[in-house]
């Protein structure tokens, strides 16, 4: 029983109850970070450890927190967390950290974790926040990595940087779909994506 | 008893949680503060190797530098008087150049007449890098510049070719112009113009004067004057103008034409190969 109650924790968010498509929260990163695969998959990593441990911390001193300042030592939590992702990728990846900047501190105003840690966290024990925490973050991924991948590879023929179709820059046949490296293609990829999500599951259709 | 909602217990959640969060945010950081300046320093080099045509993205990767870095002979010198630097107010092995501005103590003033560039003062001591043939002859030297664009101070590498006036390549490791106008002078389109073979360019004319002059609407090798054009950015002419007064600057005698005469002149060439 307790292991399918954690189960269903993990696993509801990545598409039964994905925080992007359903939640419709977070979308702002999912614009900025998802044109290369590569910044794509360290975005997806570095928000899914940052909701997971906020929840786990958040919620182990759920008893402690003063009704009146729980945004802001929530706030705090998760920021410390953030800056610690962020040292550490430009630490270990300069380069990635480069090209993405300000978005890793972006994970602070990213509204998966503040609403992870605030609608679930508060109310439940650590492990379970934890698992709630991770499978929020990979529901993200999940969304982020289809869009990332429709992007980089309509956008430049690119896949993580190896060549899957040469473009006609580079003397190859792809002519590729510019748009595809702006940011509002990205908005139409989540839109397509949520209708294919409700075509299936009609349950997440919302009544007018 | 703990109050959680009293104000004392308030305070003192907020206080401890402060406290704790700020210690392990700083304790990040210290711990990998190595780390960055290392690879601060290995991107800097990245750059150097960059200009002199020694390193390609697609082909070389961070794990090269330090071996390509060997080849490349830096060398501490005194702006004023275009020689090797004698002194002990820096050191050559920990020269920065970001640092050393900060530091007044370390900077002269550029009479308001001459400071084409924008940029206020300039460092007494640099870091030049250069790149010998076999025999030991200079055959490209790079030489830190700056100035101001439109927005930013733009913080660039200039390699000469021994002669002293060819141009052999430029970059720019740090600027804050706008993205796809005036940040086109990161476009590599625009900054093989610098290091074209084919059709140098030539920054000093027969009379010893800087010239440089940008051109709007694209420069080939068989455009009047091409060997002292350049093609301006377009929708950038503030960006454009800030790479000129650059030029003109720290190639001007206020700036590196000491150094680049001596080099001619074969003085610099002993001591690099010292």
């Amino acid at each position: 029983m307790a292991q399918t109650k954690s189960a269903k924790v993990l696993l509801t968010p990545i598409f039964a109850n994905n925080p992007i498509a359903l939640q419709v929260l977070g979308i702002c990163s999912a614009l900025a970070v998802t044109s290369k695969m590569e910044t794509t998959v360290v975005m997806c990593i570095a928000v899914t450890l940052v909701t997971g441990f906020s929840s786990l911390i958040v919620s182990a001193m759920r008893e402690y927190i003063p009704n009146s300042i729980r945004i802001i030592v929530q706030m705090t939590v998760i920021a410390s967390l953030v800056i610690m992702v962020d040292q550490i990728l430009k630490a270990f990846l300069p380069e990635i950290a480069k090209t993405m900047s300000v978005f890793v501190g972006l994970i602070i105003t990213n509204c998966i974790v503040m609403g992870r840690a605030e609608g679930f966290a508060m109310k439940n024990g650590p492990m379970m926040s934890f698992l709630d925490g991770i499978g929020n973050g990979l529901g993200y991924s999940v969304l982020l990595l289809i869009v990332g991948l429709a992007r980089e590879s309509l956008g430049t023929g690119k896949l993580f940087g190896v060549t899957l179709a040469s473009s006609v820059n580079e003397g190859g046949w792809y002519v590729p779909n510019g748009l595809m490296l702006l940011p509002p293609s990205a908005f139409f990829l989540i839109g397509i994506f949520i209708w294919v999500l409700r075509t299936f599951d009609k349950s997440q259709v919302e009544n007018d | 008893m703990f109050q959680r909602d009293s104000v004392g217990g308030t305070f003192t959640v907020a206080a401890i949680l402060c406290v704790v969060c700020s210690i392990i945010v700083s304790l990040t950081a210290v711990g990998l503060r190595p780390i960055k300046e290392e690879n601060e320093q290995l991107a800097f080099q990245r750059e150097v190797l960059t200009v002199l045509g020694l390193y390609d993205r697609e082909e070389n990767s961070m794990e090269d530098i330090p071996e390509l870095f060997k080849q490349v002979k830096p060398l501490l010198v005194n702006i004023d008087e275009g020689k090797v630097a004698e002194t002990d107010e820096v050191d050559a092995e920990t020269f920065n150049l970001q640092e050393v501005s900060a530091n007044p103590e370390l900077m002269v003033d550029i009479p308001p007449e001459k400071d084409v560039a924008g940029i206020g003062a300039r460092e007494k001591f640099t870091k030049v890098y250069m790149l010998t043939d076999s025999s030991g002859k200079i055959d490209q030297i790079v030489l830190p510049v700056r100035g101001k664009g439109l927005w930013s101070t733009m913080w660039g590498l200039l390699s000469l070719d021994g002669d002293g006036k060819t141009v052999r390549g430029l970059t720019f490791y740090a600027d804050g112009e706008t993205p796809g106008l005036g940040g086109e002078i990161n476009n590599p389109r625009w900054k093989a113009a610098w290091s074209n073979p084919e059709c140098p360019k030539v920054l000093y004319n027969e009379q010893g004067e800087v010239t440089i002059s940008m051109f709007k609407g694209g420069v080939t090798c068989e455009t009047p004057n091409a060997e002292h054009r350049f093609e301006a950015l377009g929708g950038a002419t503030i960006t454009t103008r800030g790479v000129e007064s650059m030029m003109h600057y720290w190639l001007g005698d206020h700036g590196y034409k000491p150094l680049i005469k001596k080099m001619t002149s074969g003085d610099l060439q002993v001591a690099a190969s010292n």
